[in-house]
């Protein structure tokens, strides 16, 4: 302990790496060459305004043109979809994923028949959340600053940039986060479709 | 812990309260360096970098060589004793006049590091108190002690810091172990869990179980829907107000409260002060890796103090942090004795000998991010004055594990990401989580520290901190800890923290219309529906479960006698509220990148389910056994034991550099301790002063004084009232009634002791000294006992010491309370430089005399002064507490440090600070007016009642009571 609980603030067994993040020798394996990039901050009170932008344009468009209020909402719901599920692909943000799941599970409660197709669609977006690069960024910022890091973290501290495109996607691909990540969008359409179908059931038994 | 050393001396600035120093020699002082360097202890190239290394980082050059090891403490204090031109002394508790030691506050004292010694008589006939203080010889001291003893003259000796915080530890031990104990209760009683139902709410209770008898009989399936519809309510709203708290907590996602530049803008010399404080309690598996993870924290080791707390009866666990030989930041504080033996308890008594201006609480087998003082450090200066505590985010490192462990970090992810930065962002009352609470120590003191009679002190304390207009806030780093892996030790440890939560919600409701005017209706709703609703929901949720399947399996039966708007309500909170807690347990392992875990979010509707087992064990014991305290097991998991195997071997010390032999700076303070003067018993010396033509000035017979002084044997009953006093009570008198309760005694799975166990038990402890326990943990550390021990001491020793008992086997004491008690007598004072000397030459100490190294009887005392009413603050700069190693001289017998010798691995720099027993007092002691201590002692071993003292605890009696 003495040998480690320097007199300094340098973390105590660490490893400089450049970009002037300490990495703990715990975290730092041979492979590693550079510190972690920042996470994209994506700021979710602008998302918050550009999507309410879009609902509100699209209602007024809607009630202009005159669409029936059914098909409005379920415009509506799809646009949250798409807007919150980029945010949770691309901008790395969780919470992006439950309003993304949110806007799937009002999809299903007015289209009870689209169950199908929304989960499709939601699987192809945890797809993409399986290759986006602001997962694997997050994973590795975060696995430099807290104690347990599990294998993802090890491998996005050593991995080394890869050139091209198939090996970076490799280095990326994560089929956790891929399964983690249908999960979190699939479970508010699945729950409210089962719900009303349990309440159906038992109101008509 | 390295405070207030003066910076060109590195000696403790300007006396211990600040003061203008007295007896400053007439030539200018040396300088501490050029001490150290002349006497040969450092060479001028250390001394160069420690210059360096101070100027860096803002603290005393003396600090700086402790904390490189580059000096033991007692070589630092012998160089300062040098430069102050005072006597150095080496403080045995044994040493200290007991009766003059009552005259004294400790609270003061432990302020101001310094102790009153002894009263003696001069060359010139007259008297003077010698004091031994760790800070330069200070004019505010001799004040002091004329105020409160009415003698002038004043000898002011050097001592170390430690050997202060031993000797006040030691012989102000039951004054310590009250104020961790009963502080809180007896100052501030409603705020404290000691009383678990007031009047009021046994009352209302009464009345609403009346209520609902009366009603059922009167109109059954009114009341049933009634209760039904409260049911839900309480449900949906509880449920509701989290699922709209953890909402708004998603946003700390993308908030950073400390960012990593602010960290690095932080230099070294403006960082505080830091103590962390780490209760340990039958883990000695896990000490080792203690060391380890606590090596990690980024933090100048100069301004760092970590005090182990380990109990009295854990030999196991002080054995294994010996072996750990921690460095000199460490320090072992083994505390004494007494019940509630809980957690916070021991952490009042490590507040109590705390020197960093903040403080934190860590479990052994946490593994904190290693940044995180740093970034509580930032989120205290950017929090504003009222911010008092700083709390962590806690997970686990070994979630894999099982299934339980999997669900159990799936929880604490969405409590600590979610839920408790919504309570932040919100600004409601945070329920601390149970360690890495960073807390400013003076405003911790001025809440009363922990409430040892709360299983769950932490989420109280940040309720009372709210309660007090103070803030507690959350900070975005992560304390990894071991995820409970066994379903038993899991229950056990829910249930406490359930019961917890009740006690803390049953403290606060006391006064709903105050709690309103302190904190405001939306906190008071937040309060209610967090701390109150947690426990509800728990408790309600099975009986929804049984109507819906009571409903599934008869709806043809069941659908008739229940309102339609009923059933629909019913499951709309069960849907609802189990599709809430799926999903907050998703989404919170996913943001924690714990993807693996994410699926067994699915079962989190089965794991709350035995959240709900625990409550009904919570609510039986918040009954039954209110102050149990369900000892968590840790260090179960695989990865602890392996890393503990690495963390015990990544552990090194290095050997502190030896006391020159024949160094000139020992020898003359050897020479210095010395003292020509004769003792004068304290009583002796106050009738003197009292009737000074009365006593003669020299040649006092002891018998004079003895009769002077209140005898013991007069009856006279203290009383404790609020306010922290101990207003005497005519002989007599009833005494009041204790108000404070004395919890459940057991602590394991033992069967709970009985009132006749605990008094011996007591008695037992206090036989025990230091020199015992070390003896039994390490039989080679410790020279052998003084030849020829009081007769009756080794006749109560020998049955528990006998070569029958197994190795490893903790002594198991004589039953002494049952045996005749030695005869009360005065223990003969040997001046220090006996010891001193002994050591310097190579003597065992122990030697020198026959007398059992014990603490002086205690005899009769003068009036005690009211202990102070409030916690101790700090005032001025703090009090020089610098981390140190032993010197290599062994140490008097008595004293708490451990030795190295050969055929052991030495443990270099160790220090175990355990509190010498009180001698026994004679038998059936009237409580003296002079003793409040020790009638504390009676009344709490008369009054330790076997589990149970709530309600149901007639239960537990047998048939003939």
């Amino acid at each position: 302990m003495s040998a480690s609980l320097s007199p300094s603030s340098a973390v105590p067994g660490a490893v400089a790496v450049p970009g002037g993040v300490a990495v703990p020798a715990a975290v730092a394996v041979p492979g590693a060459v550079a510190a972690p990039r920042e996470p994209i901050r994506v700021r979710m009170g602008v998302v918050l305004l550009a999507v309410l932008a879009v609902l509100v344009a699209e209602l007024v468009a809607g009630v202009l043109v005159g669409v029936p209020p059914h098909l409005l909402g379920v415009g509506m719901c799809l646009s949250t979809v798409v807007v919150f599920g980029l945010v949770f692909c691309f901008g790395a943000i969780t919470i992006a994923g439950f309003a993304a799941g949110a806007g799937a599970a009002g999809v299903v409660v007015l289209e009870p028949g689209w169950l199908a197709p929304a989960l499709l669609a939601l699987a192809v977006m945890a797809v993409v959340c399986g290759l986006a690069p602001g997962w694997a960024r997050v994973e590795a910022w975060q696995a430099v600053r807290s104690a347990p890091v599990g294998e993802a973290g090890q491998r996005a501290l050593s991995s080394s940039a890869p050139t091209s495109l198939p090996s970076r996607l490799a280095v990326r691909w994560r089929t956790d986060r891929v399964v983690a990540a249908f999960l979190v969008l699939a479970f508010p359409p699945v729950f409210v479709t089962a719900a009303i179908a349990f309440i159906t059931w038992t109101a008509h038994r | 812990m390295t405070t207030g050393l003066d910076h060109d001396t590195g000696a403790p600035a300007a006396g211990p309260t600040g003061a203008a120093p007295t007896a400053r020699p007439a030539v200018a002082e040396r300088r501490l360096g050029d001490v150290l360097r002349d006497n040969g202890t450092i060479t001028a190239e250390q001394l160069d970098a420690g210059l360096a290394q101070a100027r860096r980082v803002g603290e005393p050059l003396g600090s700086v060589l402790l904390a490189k090891q580059w000096i033991t403490r007692r070589q630092l204090y012998v160089a300062l004793a040098e430069v102050w031109g005072a006597e150095m002394a080496f403080v045995d508790p044994v040493d200290v006049d007991t009766d003059l030691a009552q005259l004294f506050p400790y609270p003061m004292l432990a302020r101001e590091m310094w102790v009153p010694l002894r009263t003696e008589r001069t060359d010139d006939g007259e008297l003077q108190v010698v004091v031994a203080s760790s800070g330069r010889p200070s004019a505010d001291v001799e004040r002091e002690v004329l105020e409160r003893t009415g003698i002038s003259r004043v000898h002011q000796q050097v001592t170390t810091d430690w050997d202060v915080q031993r000797a006040l530890r030691t012989v102000w031990r039951d004054e310590v172990v009250h104020e961790a104990v009963s502080s809180l209760a007896e100052r501030r009683p409603e705020e404290s869990a000691s009383t678990v139902f007031t009047w009021p709410q046994v009352l209302s209770a009464v009345l609403a179980v009346l209520a609902v008898v009366v009603g059922l009989v009167l109109d059954f399936p009114t009341t049933v829907v009634v209760l039904l519809a409260i049911i839900n309510v309480t449900i949906g709203l509880s449920v509701g107000a989290k699922a709209l708290i953890s909402t708004v907590g998603t946003a700390s996602e993308t908030v950073e409260q400390v960012t990593d530049a602010e960290v690095a803008a932080l230099t070294d010399a403006e960082l505080p002060r830091y103590t962390i404080l780490v209760p340990v309690y039958k883990e000695a598996g896990i000490v080792g890796l203690l060391m380890r993870n606590l090596s990690a924290l980024d933090y100048p080791r100069e301004k760092l103090e970590i005090l182990l707390l380990l109990e009295e009866d854990d030999p196991e666990t002080l054995q294994a942090a010996l072996a750990a030989a921690p460095p000199d930041i460490v320090r072992i504080l083994v505390v004494p004795h007494s019940m509630p033996k809980t957690k916070p308890r021991a952490c009042n008594v490590g507040l109590s000998f705390a020197r960093g201006e903040l403080v934190v609480i860590y479990d052994a087998e946490d593994r904190p991010d290693a940044d995180q003082l740093k970034k509580s450090v930032v989120a205290f200066a950017k929090g504003g004055e009222e911010l008092v505590c700083v709390q962590a985010a806690l997970n686990y490192f070994n979630a894999e594990e099982n299934l339980l462990t999997r669900m159990f970090t799936l929880e604490y992810s969405s409590w600590f990401d979610y839920t408790l930065p919504g309570l932040d962002a919100m600004r409601l009352p945070i329920p601390l989580g149970g360690t890495s609470n960073h807390f400013r120590a003076d405003m911790l003191r001025e809440l009363g520290g922990w409430d040892p009679f709360n299983v769950t002190e932490d989420a109280d304390l940040g309720v009372r901190a709210s309660a007090r207009g103070g803030r507690v806030a959350v900070v975005n780093s992560t304390t990894y800890e071991e995820a409970n892996m066994a379903v038993g030790n899991w229950i056990r440890q829910r249930s406490r923290w359930i019961k917890g939560y009740m006690q803390t919600f049953l403290v606060h409701s006391r006064h709903p219309l105050k709690l309103v005017r302190a904190i405001g209706l939306r906190q008071t709703i937040g309060f209610l529906l967090t701390i109150g609703g947690t426990p509800a929901t728990f408790l309600l949720t099975p009986i929804l479960w049984v109507l819906f399947i009571l409903w599934l399996a008869f709806p043809h039966q069941f659908s008739p006698a229940l309102p339609p708007w009923l059933q629909y309500v019913s499951l709309a909170n069960l849907l609802v509220g189990n599709g809430l807690i799926v999903y907050l347990s998703l989404l919170a392992g996913f943001k924690r990148r714990s993807y693996g875990l994410v699926a067994y979010a699915l079962l989190s509707p089965l794991y709350w389910m035995l959240h709900s087992v625990a409550s009904y064990k919570a609510a039986w014991q918040l009954v039954t056994k209110p102050f149990y305290w369900e000892k968590t097991q840790h260090g179960l998991t695989s990865h602890t034991q392996e890393d503990g195997e690495d963390g015990a071997a990544a552990v090194t010390t290095t050997r502190p550099a030896e006391l020159p032999a024949g160094s000139s700076a020992a020898s003359a303070t050897v020479a210095a301790v010395a003292s020509a003067h004769r003792r004068v018993p304290t009583a002796q010396a106050l009738a003197e002063l009292a009737a000074p033509a009365a006593v003669p000035p020299v040649a006092v017979p002891p018998a004079a004084g003895a009769a002077a002084a209140p005898r013991r044997d007069e009856p006279r009953a203290t009383a404790s009232v609020p306010g922290g006093t101990h207003a005497p009570v005519a002989p007599g008198a009833a005494p009041p009634p204790d108000h404070v309760p004395h919890p459940d005694p057991a602590e394991d799975l033992m069967r709970p002791l009985d009132l006749d166990d605990l008094a011996v038990l007591q008695a037992e402890l206090e036989v025990l000294d230091e020199r015992d326990l070390i003896a039994e943990l390490a039989p080679g550390l410790v020279p052998d006992r003084p030849a020829a021990p009081a007769p009756d001491r080794a006749r109560e020793r020998a049955p528990d010491r006998g070569p029958d008992r197994a190795p490893g086997v903790p002594p198991v004491p004589a039953r002494r309370a049952r045996r005749p008690l030695p005869p009360l007598r005065p223990v003969p004072r040997r001046p220090a430089v006996d010891r001193v000397a002994a050591a310097a030459v190579g003597q065992v100490p122990g030697q020198l005399t026959a007398e059992p190294p014990t603490r002086p009887p205690v005899r009769a005392l003068p009036a005690v002064p009211a202990p102070v009413d409030r916690p101790a603050r700090r005032r001025g700069p703090l009090p020089a507490v610098v981390p140190t190693r032993q010197p290599a001289a062994p140490p008097a017998v008595g004293s708490d440090e451990a030795r190295p010798t050969t055929g052991r691995p030495p443990v270099p720099g160790m220090t175990v600070v355990r509190l010498l027993p009180a001698v026994p007092a004679p038998p059936a002691p009237a409580p003296t007016p002079a003793a409040p201590a020790a009638s504390r002692r009676a009344r709490h071993a008369a009054n330790a009642a076997p589990a149970g003292r709530g309600l149901l605890s007639w239960l537990d009696r047998g048939p003939d009571e």
